[in-house]
């Protein structure tokens, strides 16, 4: 990418990384298999695509809730179009504009009304979720297509194909934000609304645009998922909202708004993901694993917001 | 004759400005009386509020800190905490009961200083505070109860929230004596006062001299003590101590019947009646899902919509007036 | 950002000193995935047995639940790590018919062995485990309700507590109960989700004993909402509702023999156990399981007390 210097300092991180990996490797069983960190990849994936889009609507000074009713509901119209023989781009098609109608209603309801996000979008999402039961009587439904669950589950050149799409994700949206004057907007609007209105700037447009974004993204997610398990269960949104948001701020997205960066939210996503996975691989009784994952996220964030009072100005490349 | 028409469309127009909340309670209960079997009776009025009765409590909670500008996800998870411990206390340990109750309020407390301390000297949002501590308490929990519940507890215990006194039951009583208590404290006091303004401006309170470290921390200590208070309640009303009770879906729903009564998430603003209203209005919303046997799967979109009008109706009001 | 990593290496290398003091046995690892054992006997019974099991067989047994009633996707991503892991032998009560076929799949090819408990999956997947041992929660729920139709002399009203919604084995139970009481003169006349907790369940009958004071029987799809539902009964002062309810807890057994509830429907949770880790090790150790029965009936008979 243009612009982007490697300094000593992220080249002391990439190495404190690569470390890491090598002392979980010798301390868990199976963690640096091929297939494992795959696996997690790929378990990430879905979080990291829906973080994609948290981390603009947390710029902006907004959140999203809408992230599990809205997934299960997407997937499920998805699903059930593509029972009824329908071409899968065309029943996708239908999934995300369906999430992304949804989004641009949570925008609808924050810029014309004044709805505070959080209820909004809390909402929708349960209304979404309800939805989503009803359309077919609380069954889960699968047996879709292979070339849909080839989506989901299949490799090309060794990589699972949902990488590649949670990459592009990642890819297109930091692109967006660090390149474009739209993404420059959205810094803007979460750094102080106010002049950005001053200058011009149609700060409803940005949040349409934010919100519907993220029901896309957050629709794509639930597609995706939907072709890991090749199935659609409709309460299958629920692990998915708060791992969102825990993404996107153990990334160090500011829930001060302002600021933050996408691919630090598939970092976040990773984090998430690995703590999972070598929790599981550890063999670690549930109940043990629920108390480590709450101390990691408050310990992460108090680390990354002290660290960001000691320095005044922080470096861009990370 | 045309000044007192003026005066009593204004007084009307300031009453449902104060109080969306309320009208929009009153609007359902209409509409149910007529439109839903069953509704219109004392027995159903009494049992929507005794079901009322102890999610006000943690509602009045959750409200106070709504008002810093905070909030407290850990809410549910504190629930099925206090719940499991005072069960094992009360029956597994066998405790005398006031010692029971003593150590789970305690419990609460802890819960609350953790929360408040982490988000106001630490530093950390208290999204993510609440988010980490709920996993952490439901954790524990689990551990403490090897995952069990504990049932069929000692009568002397139950009567704490199921006695009748002069034909009301005990725990409507006590959550009516804290809505009093949080009533005086909010509206008519210094506290309360000084909780506004922190809540509107946290740097000027401050400099107006307010203690704003240890107010903030002592809100989620208050919340949380509440929250220990109606996990009492809750696991006398339903006979059984679990570590699973509340959880993630209580703490939504509570932070919903504050929000529909009227509190702000960016702080500041909150009302003992809105937040009061707020619980009922859900609460009858339930019961007219039950009376009117709604398939099970229709509900939850059902609910999900009215509560949606709900805000929208509050947030037109509070700009058309 | 150094620093975060700094702690995480902290917290997992004291993870994994943790965990690797506490390897014991130097037996096969076996897994049992199912969805949360807090706040649900029957699941923590399972569990348990399997558990004994596996010690007494000297495998060495690994617990991973999704931590709650629905999460589907997370108990795909953990079997997906006990094949990464490489365990020798997998017990799963699956959470979804469907969902976890495709990781089963790869255990397959990844010639882990696996056996079904509770729950099973789609027709049509045979060769993707060993067996499948399970109570029909179906079965369970006619039983019940032919049960209930007998004792109310073929006639009366009753009301419904289901379990959460999404749920397949509540969903079944109810199915099984309604065909149950098919071709009698019973009528269900309330009918809503107690979400396994005790408080929605108390709310829920509740509210339906207001527009319905006039019940004779009550049918809900676990016993760990009966609780609340007895509370409520007891608040309205319906003491004579004719209880029918499914697991066969310790705790039912109780209000079986004081006369709250009039029955529940028994599953067997030891034999599940106890079954599911003969066949593993069997399997592990070689042995030709082709002649195995793709189901075994775990049996479910319901607990009076008559039978107590």
């Amino acid at each position: 990418m243009k612009g982007l210097k490697i300094s000593k300092k992220s080249l002391l991180i990439i190495a404190s990384v690569v470390a890491l990996f090598f002392i979980l490797g010798s301390l868990v069983p199976g963690f640096l298999s091929m297939r494992n960190l795959m696996n997690i990849i790929r378990q990430s994936s879905i979080i990291a695509i829906t973080a994609c889009a948290m981390t603009l609507v947390i710029i902006i000074k907004g959140i999203d809730l809408s992230v599990t009713g809205v997934l299960s509901f997407c997937a499920m119209v998805n699903g059930l179009l593509l029972l009824k023989g329908w071409p899968i781009l065309l029943a996708m098609l239908v999934g995300l504009a369906v999430g992304t109608a949804m989004g641009l209603f949570n925008g609808l309801m924050v810029e014309k009304l004044g709805i505070p996000a959080f209820i909004t979008t809390l909402v929708v999402g349960n209304v979404g979720g309800g939805l989503a039961l009803l359309l077919n009587a609380g069954k889960s439904i699968g047996a879709f297509p292979a070339a849909y669950v080839f989506m989901g589950n299949g490799t090309i050149l060794g990589m699972p194909v949902s990488n590649y799409i949670m990459f592009f994700f990642v890819i297109v949206t930091s692109l967006l934000m660090s390149k474009t004057r739209l993404g420059t907007y959205i810094y803007a609007m979460g750094g102080n609304e106010t002049v950005v209105k001053q200058q011009g700037i149609s700060t409803a447009a940005i949040n349409y645009f934010v919100y519907g974004f993220s029901g896309f993204c957050i629709a794509m997610a639930g597609i995706l998922l939907s072709g890991q398990l090749d199935t659609v269960h409709p309460t299958q949104g629920e692990p998915y909202q708060l791992d969102a948001i825990a993404a996107c701020v153990i990334g160090g997205v500011s829930m001060l708004g302002g600021e933050g960066k996408v691919y630090l939210a598939l970092v976040g996503a990773l984090i998430i993901g690995v703590q999972r996975n070598v929790l599981n691989l550890l063999g670690i009784h549930p109940f043990y694993q629920n108390i480590f994952v709450g101390i990691i996220i408050i310990v992460i964030v108090a680390i990354n917001i002290h660290q960001k009072r000691r320095t005044i100005e922080i470096s861009k490349i990370f | 004759m045309g000044n007192t028409q003026v005066l009593f469309s204004q007084r009307i127009r300031k009453f449902v400005k104060n109080n969306g909340s309320v009208v929009i309670f009153l609007i359902l209960a209409l509409l149910a009386s007529l439109f839903v079997k069953n509704f219109f009776a004392l027995n159903n009025f009494l049992t929507i509020i005794k079901q009322a009765a102890i999610p006000v409590i943690a509602c009045l909670g959750i409200t106070l800190v709504l008002m810093t500008g905070g909030i407290d996800l850990s809410l549910g998870y504190t629930l099925g905490l206090c719940s499991i411990t005072v069960g094992l206390f009360v029956k597994t340990v066998g405790l005398p009961i006031w010692l029971s109750i003593v150590l789970t309020l305690l419990v609460g407390l802890l819960v609350g200083l953790i929360n408040g301390t982490l988000v106001q000297v630490v530093k950390v949002p208290a999204f993510i505070v609440t988010l980490g501590s709920g996993y952490i308490i439901f954790g524990i929990a689990q551990i403490v109860s090897s995952g069990s519940d504990v049932n069929r507890l000692p009568a002397s215990f139950r009567a704490i929230g199921v006695t009748n006194i002069l034909g009301l039951n005990t725990t409507v009583l006590i959550s009516l004596v804290i809505c009093l208590i949080m009533y005086y404290l909010l509206h008519h006091s210094t506290f309360g006062r000084a909780l506004a303004a922190f809540g509107f401006n946290a740097k000027a309170a401050r400099m107006s001299g307010i203690r704003s470290e240890a107010l903030n921390i002592l809100v989620y200590m208050i919340c949380s003590f509440l929250v220990a208070i109606a996990a009492i309640l809750l696991t006398i009303r339903v006979n059984c101590a679990q570590p699973t009770m509340g959880g993630g879906v209580y703490t939504f729903e509570v932070i919903t019947g504050a929000i529909i009564g009227g509190a702000s998430l960016f702080g500041g603003i909150g009302t003992v009646i809105g937040s009061v209203f707020g619980v009922l209005i859900i609460k009858v919303l339930e019961n007219c899902i039950n009376l009117l046997n709604v398939s099970y799967y229709t509900y939850q979109a059902f609910q999900g919509i009215v509560i949606l009008l709900a805000i929208i109706f509050e947030n037109v009001k509070n700009r058309k007036l | 950002m150094k620093k975060i990593i700094v702690i995480l290496l902290t917290l997992v290398v004291s993870f994994g000193l943790f965990a690797a003091g506490k390897a014991e046995s130097q037996g096969p690892e076996i897994a049992f995935s199912l969805k949360t054992i807090t706040n649900d006997a029957f699941q923590k019974a399972i569990a348990d047995s399997v558990e004994a099991a596996a010690k007494k067989a000297g495998a060495k047994f690994t617990l991973v639940t999704a931590g709650q009633q629905t999460a589907v996707s997370t108990q795909v991503s953990q079997v997906e790590d006990l094949i990464a892991k490489g365990v020798a032998g997998i017990v799963l009560s699956p959470m979804d018919s469907k969902a976890v076929i495709p990781v089963l799949k790869k255990a397959k090819e990844a010639n882990i062995p696996v056996v079904l408990v509770d729950q099973t999956i789609e027709d049509g997947n045979e060769d993707l485990y060993i067996s499948y041992i399970g109570t029909d929660n179906f079965n369970a729920g006619v039983v019940a309700g032919e049960t209930l139709a007998e004792v109310l002399g073929g006639q009366g009203n009753v009301l419904i507590v289901r379990g959460a919604n999404g749920s397949s084995a509540g969903d079944q139970r109810v199915d099984g109960f309604k065909a149950g009481i098919a071709g009698s003169a019973i009528r269900v006349v309330g009918e809503q989700p107690g979400d396994w907790a005790n408080d929605k369940a108390m709310q829920v009958t509740e509210n339906m004993l207001q527009a319905n004071s006039d019940i004779q029987g009550l049918f809900t799809a676990s016993d760990v909402m009966l609780n609340g539902i007895l509370t409520a009964l007891d608040n309205a002062g319906k003491n004579s509702v004719k209880i029918l309810s499914v697991d066969g807890s310790d705790d039912v057994k109780e209000m079986i023999k004081d006369g709250e509830v009039y029955g529940s429907m028994a599953q067997f949770p030891d034999v599940m156990g106890t079954k599911a880790i003969e066949l593993l090790m069997d399997s592990i150790n070689g042995k030709d399981m082709s002649g195995v029965p793709k189901y075994i009936d775990s049996g479910t008979t319901c607990i009076t007390a008559a039978s107590l």
